[in-house]
């Protein structure tokens, strides 16, 4: 079914489910049997159009234009909009806090210049409950990228924006990773900027090059939210905490598959850009 | 209390902070100058391995350049206890034989598309990024080292203790053109 169509009658159930259910209120004094029948119909109707019609028109939307606009780009694509990232592929890092509610989301992994990649969207929450109230602290939300980085190093290194809320360094108390220590650079502009936790100071410097001071900079003033970034495992974990879920389609206006294609590429470019910018296919390792 | 009591605890009590920030600033100019030797040692082996792979360079080009490798032999002298200076000026040396057979490669395109060549070629600009790695590591904290010297109230423990400013590592580009290039 053409994506438009059915964004349309997600609309028409969703419009007629909320006016049946108004009907209902307005008529519960007067014909009681008659307002709970237009309520159960309004708000069926209203579960199958945001619900059902809803997931449906998601799914069109991912499998034509996103995963279309994705291997246009990068090759060796796998894209699953219901799959995402492990939990423990981000716990293992030990860099970020975990709470206690995870899910994730639009896993994709491919190649770009011969790196290899995946990301996904990432939602880490801590909810409490009372009994009474819950309360829900958000960690992250936004997306995870993981690239294949370029040079060989033993230790983990952490480079975080000041403003990321919920990182933290390894080492602690019950942690069986080598603790990190804080480290400045030459750059003071950057210093300001990021905080730099390393379990090897040599490795650091070696890491961060002069030329990835910069490119970091850049990157993180184009990114909508604070970034967070993990070397582990000869792997590089770039974290955007923007509290966005990408890849998703519009409900309200017609959908132009050009323009929607063009906000694909525009989410992409982010992948393209740290690959790009950070030299990653550049080879040091022999 | 009698006021001299309290005069003399409160003068105690001033002794002992001034003396505990002494021996706090003392220990840092020497965990610091460890951190120096410490990233002093990490150039020298980055200077080690550099002259390694260079060596290995130059037997896959020895059919094509032979003299480069007695410029290496004679002219490089890679050896123990060697000053700031000296190891400025063999990285320098290094530099110039590096560019030199990368000469000899673009002009030999069997010699630049072997694997072994590739190899090495990606095997040197690795060990050139730990060398500017180490190179940074030791200047940064030389750098923190002789902010400490020269700053009030640190200069105070500095001058008791004979502690002077460090040399910064730099990379002499004019060397260069005192190794000698035969074909």
């Amino acid at each position: 079914m053409d994506l438009n169509s059915l964004r349309q009658k997600i609309l028409l159930y969703g419009f007629i489910g909320i006016i049946l259910i108004v009907f209902a209120f307005i008529v519960f004094r007067l014909i009681l049997p008659l307002a709970v029948f237009f309520a159960v119909i309004g708000v069926i109707l209203l579960l199958y159009g945001f619900a059902v019609l809803r997931s449906k028109y998601v799914a069109e939307y991912k499998k034509e234009i996103v995963e279309g606009t994705l291997k246009e780009i990068f090759t060796d694509v796998i894209f699953n909009p219901k799959a995402g990232l492990s939990k423990d592929v981000i716990s293992n890092t030990e860099m970020i806090m975990m709470g206690n509610t995870y899910s994730s989301d639009d896993y994709i992994s491919g190649k770009y210049n011969g790196i290899s990649f995946e990301q996904a969207d990432v939602l880490i929450q801590q909810v409490t409950s009372n009994g009474k109230t819950t309360s829900t602290v958000t960690y992250f939300r936004g997306r995870w990228m993981i690239f294949d980085f370029n040079k060989s190093f033993k230790y983990d290194l952490q480079v975080r924006e000041s403003s990321f809320n919920y990182a933290k360094k390894t080492g602690g108390w019950f942690s069986k990773k080598n603790k990190m220590t804080h480290l400045d650079m030459e750059d003071e502009a950057f210093n300001r900027e990021f905080d730099i936790y390393a379990v090897d100071e040599h490795e650091a410097y070696y890491i961060l090059t002069p030329h990835i001071i910069e490119n970091i900079k850049s990157l993180a003033a184009s990114t909508d939210g604070p970034i967070l970034m993990c070397f582990i495992d000869n792997r590089m974990h770039v974290a955007i905490n923007n509290g966005k879920n990408a890849f998703e389609p519009p409900l309200f206006g017609n959908i132009d598959v050009e323009n929607e294609k063009n906000k694909i590429r525009r989410d992409i470019n982010l992948i393209t850009s740290f690959v790009d910018e950070m030299n990653l296919e550049r080879n040091y390792k022999e | 209390m009698s006021p001299i009591f309290i005069a003399l605890g409160i003068v105690i009590f001033l002794v002992l902070v001034i003396l505990l920030w002494y021996i706090s600033v003392m220990n840092n100019f020497k965990s610091t100058k460890v951190k120096i030797k410490q990233a002093e040692s990490g150039i020298d082996v980055a200077l080690t391995k550099r002259y390694d792979v260079l060596t290995k360079m130059l037997d896959v080009t020895k059919g094509y350049a032979k003299h480069e490798r007695d410029v290496i032999t004679e002219t490089i002298n890679l050896r123990s206890g060697m000053t700031l200076k000296e190891k400025s000026d063999v990285s320098a040396q290094m530099d110039t034989v590096m560019g030199r057979i990368n000469v000899v490669a673009e002009a030999y395109p069997d010699l630049r598309s072997s694997e072994n060549f590739k190899q090495l070629q990606i095997a040197i600009m690795d060990v050139e990024e730990h060398l500017q790695a180490s190179r940074r590591q030791y200047n940064g904290n030389v750098s923190i080292y002789n902010q400490m010297v020269v700053t009030f109230p640190n200069s105070i423990v500095a001058k008791n203790i004979g502690a002077i400013e460090e040399p910064f590592f730099e990379a002499e580009a004019t060397k260069r053109e005192d190794v000698k290039m035969q074909f």
